[in-house]
């Protein structure tokens, strides 16, 4: 037989009957999937029909082929439709799932066992030359994923739970963020996610984001405003957008855009407020015991002050600075926490501020125009001399 | 005073004057380091957010090494403050000293004296006695500001207790006055004292009274004349 043995001329074509019979696809025979060869003489004719797997892989089929025809969406996203048109670049069954060999998604040598599928999609959207001819969003994110704690828990600890790919994208139906129906798209992100962090989702949609997520507001954060996409890291590792050394500047995306303060009126000035604690400085300084915004305020379950069940509501102030604070008692709450001195607000520090400003410079100047003097008069003196 | 020949005038011009004992002088010595590794640092914590305070941080071993020398600075002034305020209630020559500190009429009037003869309304400089009324200010502008350093100081040290005790308001107020406070000091001894005792011209470069405790009858005819003659009355 042509096929069983190594081919001299075209290598792809030399079939490993044994790995074959242990393929989903084992009992088939070559005509089963090559219908064009039914009934043909040997040796065939070189060049053979595409293999049309919705033959069998369509509803009420009697081979007890999964139905997946009728039950996917590929041929309505960037995928299919691409495919229709021809182009060679777009994927279609056998570029994920394999050719001779299509093992499920249970089976580890299969292409789409779940510790394998970033290496399979990333065949395509690793590929800088493609990614750049097709202008994908976002393209070459699967070196962003490796190094992601999805990506490492994947691949390091074989956490075969640990999202891939098509956990957030999809299989099938993979559409683009911008898409509303997709999966990745900003009104299903919290579902997406939520899949997996399910307990995060729910006090997400306690906390005052979340409930302006749910009401449809635009500028609601979600998971990977905060978070990040391709490039989440656990809040304890340095690189994550949400360590303690990094929060401050995820929060004031928003809590520093003056369009977003202005619109839902939130107080100003919260980054320059907290820099200007000893917090501030020594967060920045990358001390990570002292308190960030996340240690005050909360993460997922945030709420304005004004809401009784908030962390920093006037009655649970104590509570929470007491967490690092032990001391800190019911008259210590008064006072603002994050300071901006004025005339009308936290009115101590900005006249003792003023006053020293007044003092400090009349002094100096009192200072400069002594010596001035007792300068001039020795030269005088001498001159005299 | 009898007649001088021209050798016992100037044996008299060379001959020295105690102004610091050596108590005096460790206990100034003592002030300077602490003063000086409060102010370096401090001012980078005020100024944290430049370069060079963030050089700074880094040379010292980072933010929380900072803290630590800054509490070592903080006890050695704190040491120092108490022995003092004992050595002026209690000790004989520090209770002496501290009531000629004490301002006096006389002060008012050596001030006007010494703003009409700068601008030429006067033909003599005021005769001041041991202590002139720039070293009475200069002793009590760094007790006051000692009481202020350490008292707001300690609130943000034990900020556990100070936080128990005192509203969020009175801490803030704490940290804005350590802050400024230690501006003022800072800006005092720079300008003030340094000109005083290092850059005016009968000084340059360096006054040696810190080091040896002494200083010349030349020294003294200039500056503490008054003193200078009561010292030559009573030896003769």
């Amino acid at each position: 037989m042509c096929h069983s043995a190594p081919y001299k001329e075209r290598a792809a074509l030399s079939i490993d009957i044994d790995r074959f019979a242990k393929s989903k696809h084992g009992k088939l025979r070559c005509v089963d999937c090559h219908r064009d060869l039914a009934g043909a003489t040997l040796p065939h004719q070189l060049k053979l029909a595409k293999v049309d797997c919705a033959g069998c892989h369509r509803a009420d089929n009697p081979f007890g082929a999964p139905d997946v025809k009728s039950s996917i969406a590929y041929e309505d996203t960037a995928h299919g439709r691409a495919a229709a048109k021809g182009d060679p670049d777009a994927p279609r069954c056998a570029t994920c799932h394999g050719d001779h060999y299509v093992g499920g998604p249970s089976d580890p040598a299969s292409s789409v066992y779940r510790t394998n599928i970033p290496i399979t999609c990333g065949r395509c959207h690793n590929d800088s030359a493609l990614v750049g001819r097709h202008k994908i969003p976002k393209g070459e994110a699967l070196k962003f994923y490796q190094n992601s704690v999805h990506g490492r828990a994947l691949k390091e600890k074989g956490l075969t739970i640990s999202a891939v790919c098509t956990d957030c994208h999809g299989v099938h139906d993979i559409r683009v963020g911008a898409d509303p129906r997709s999966s990745v798209s900003r009104p299903h992100i919290p579902d997406t996610c939520g899949k997996c962090h399910s307990g995060i989702l729910k006090s997400y949609l306690t906390g005052i984001h979340g409930q302006d997520f749910k009401k449809g507001v635009k500028d609601a954060p979600i998971c990977t405003d905060c978070h990040g996409e391709h490039t989440i890291f656990a809040p304890d590792e340095p690189s994550s957008s949400v360590n303690p050394i990094h929060i401050a500047k995820t929060c004031s995306t928003c809590h520093e855009n003056t369009r977003i303060e202005r619109t839902f009126g939130l107080p100003a000035s919260r980054l320059a407020t907290f820099l200007d604690s000893y917090h501030g400085i020594a967060n920045t300084y990358g001390d990570t015991t002292v308190a960030n915004c996340a240690t005050c305020h909360g993460a997922h379950d945030i709420l304005p002050s004004s809401d009784p069940r908030s962390s920093i509501s006037k009655r649970n102030l104590p509570t929470t600075c007491g967490r690092c604070h032990p001391g800190a008692g019911v008259n210590f709450a008064k006072g603002s926490i994050h300071v901006l001195p004025s005339r009308e607000k936290d009115r101590e520090v900005y006249w003792v501020r003023m006053f020293y400003k007044l003092f400090i410079g009349g002094l100096v100047c009192a200072f400069l125009g002594y010596i001035f003097l007792d300068m001039l008069s020795r030269r005088r003196k001498r001159a005299e001399a | 005073m009898s007649a001088r020949t021209g050798i016992d005038r100037l044996k008299h011009e060379t001959q020295e004057f105690e102004r610091l004992s050596l108590n005096q002088r460790i206990q100034h010595w003592l002030l300077i380091f602490s003063f000086v590794l409060l102010v370096v640092t401090g001012l980078p914590l005020r100024y944290w957010e430049t370069a060079p305070a963030e050089k700074a941080i880094q040379w010292m071993g980072g933010i929380e090494m900072r803290g630590d020398l800054h509490r070592f600075g903080a006890l050695m002034l704190i040491g120092l403050f108490i022995y003092h305020l004992f050595y002026v209630l209690f000790a004989e020559r520090g209770a002496r000293e501290f009531r000629g500190l004490l301002f006096g009429k006389k002060d008012i009037t050596d001030l006007v004296q010494m703003l009409k003869y700068y601008f030429g309304l006067a033909k003599e400089k005021p005769r001041f006695g041991r202590f002139s009324y720039l070293e009475k200010f200069e002793f009590f502008g760094v007790g006051w500001g000692s009481v202020i350093m350490i008292a707001t100081g300690l609130a943000l040290w034990y900020k556990e207790l100070a936080m128990a005790l005192l509203p969020k308001w009175a801490l803030d107020l704490a940290l804005v006055m350590h802050s400024w406070e230690a501006l003022l000091a800072f800006l005092s001894i720079i300008i003030l004292h340094m000109y005083n005792v290092h850059f005016n011209p009968s000084s340059f470069p360096m006054s040696k009274v810190w080091l040896t405790g002494r200083m010349t009858a030349h020294q003294m005819k200039e500056e503490h004349q008054l003193e200078y003659e009561q010292i030559l009355s009573s030896r003769s």
